[in-house]
């Protein structure tokens, strides 16, 4: 068959003029369609934020200000020069840093002050190996027990009659309802009594500069 | 003698500097020909620089002094084992 060896030749050969071109119409179409998307989450975050400050707004008109002072500080050593999960920070004592203050990042709490020293202190992430977190999952808000896996991981076991599904919200109980992260994934046998919920920290704490310390 | 003064060199700063798995590297391949005391050194260090908690071993923070003094100890049975001579001594 020369003639299908010849079609297929002049079907790459028009492959490879046209196939640019098509890749950047394709190119293009995925352009536009991420504007569109990151301008929907933009409302959608700035609907959020007028939210937040709403909600703060009531506490504080029923007297549970959640205001606090705070401190920033630089972050020395990070996982994976540090292997414990843990982070030394460059604010300590003298910067009005004390044992068991909790340490945030945007409204994300990530871990609390283990050790202080002058003008460093050691922050024990809520991830660290065997660290407990009473957390909130969900929207029914079902108690549980979180134990750090390491590297921002946590895992957690609840009834496997709860509902509970991937992309549900983490809760640190307090009135703030600061969030711990969302579940990824969730393991259940059908052997078992209990799901296993695994969820982690939307922070990368590889890239982590700055944090802020709750006084 | 230079290698192992560069090696523990090398050594601290990948405590400060490095990922840890660096320093458990430099710990082992200093602990295999020599006596290095420096490592156990290194060990508690590790510890008090980065140390939490290890519910495992009754909330102490001594896991790498534990890792490191075993590599020292390791080192020091192989070595007549392997005919390894401490070029350092």
């Amino acid at each position: 068959m020369p003639f299908e060896r010849g079609g297929s030749f002049v079907r790459s050969g028009l492959w490879n003029v046209f196939g640019p071109f098509r890749l950047k119409s394709s190119l293009q179409k995925e352009n536009e369609m991420l504007r569109r998307s990151l301008a929907a989450q933009s409302l959608e975050l700035l609907s959020h934020r007028n939210t937040v400050r709403e909600n703060d707004e009531l506490k504080a008109m029923l007297g549970r200000s959640v205001g606090k002072q705070t401190v920033v500080a630089a972050v020395l050593a990070k996982p994976p020069v540090s292997p414990y999960d843990t982070l030394l920070i460059d604010a300590g004592e003298k910067q009005g840093v004390s044992l068991g203050n909790d340490v945030r990042v945007s409204t994300f709490r990530i871990g609390r002050v283990e050790a202080v020293f002058p003008h460093e202190a050691k922050v024990v992430l809520l991830s660290a190996p065997g660290e407990t977190t009473t957390v909130f999952l969900g929207e029914a808000r079902v108690q549980a027990t979180a134990v750090g896996r390491g590297g921002g991981n946590f895992e957690t076991e609840v009834p496997r009659d709860v509902a509970l599904a991937v992309g549900d919200p983490v809760l640190l109980p307090g009135i703030e309802h600061a969030m711990l992260g969302a579940i990824d994934e969730i393991q259940v046998r059908p052997t078992d009594s209990l799901q296993k919920v695994l969820f982690r920290l939307p922070v990368n704490f590889f890239q982590l500069d700055l944090v802020e310390v709750v006084l | 003698m230079i290698l192992r003064l560069f090696l523990s060199l090398l050594f601290f700063a990948s405590i400060l500097f490095f990922p840890w798995w660096l320093s458990v590297f430099l710990a082992l391949v200093l602990s295999i020909p020599h006596d290095a005391y420096e490592v156990l050194l290194g060990g508690v260090l590790m510890d008090a620089l980065y140390g939490a908690p290890v519910p495992a071993l009754f909330d102490l923070p001594i896991i790498f002094t534990l890792l490191f003094a075993a590599f020292f100890f390791a080192g020091a049975y192989l070595r007549p084992r392997l005919r390894i001579r401490d070029k350092s001594v």
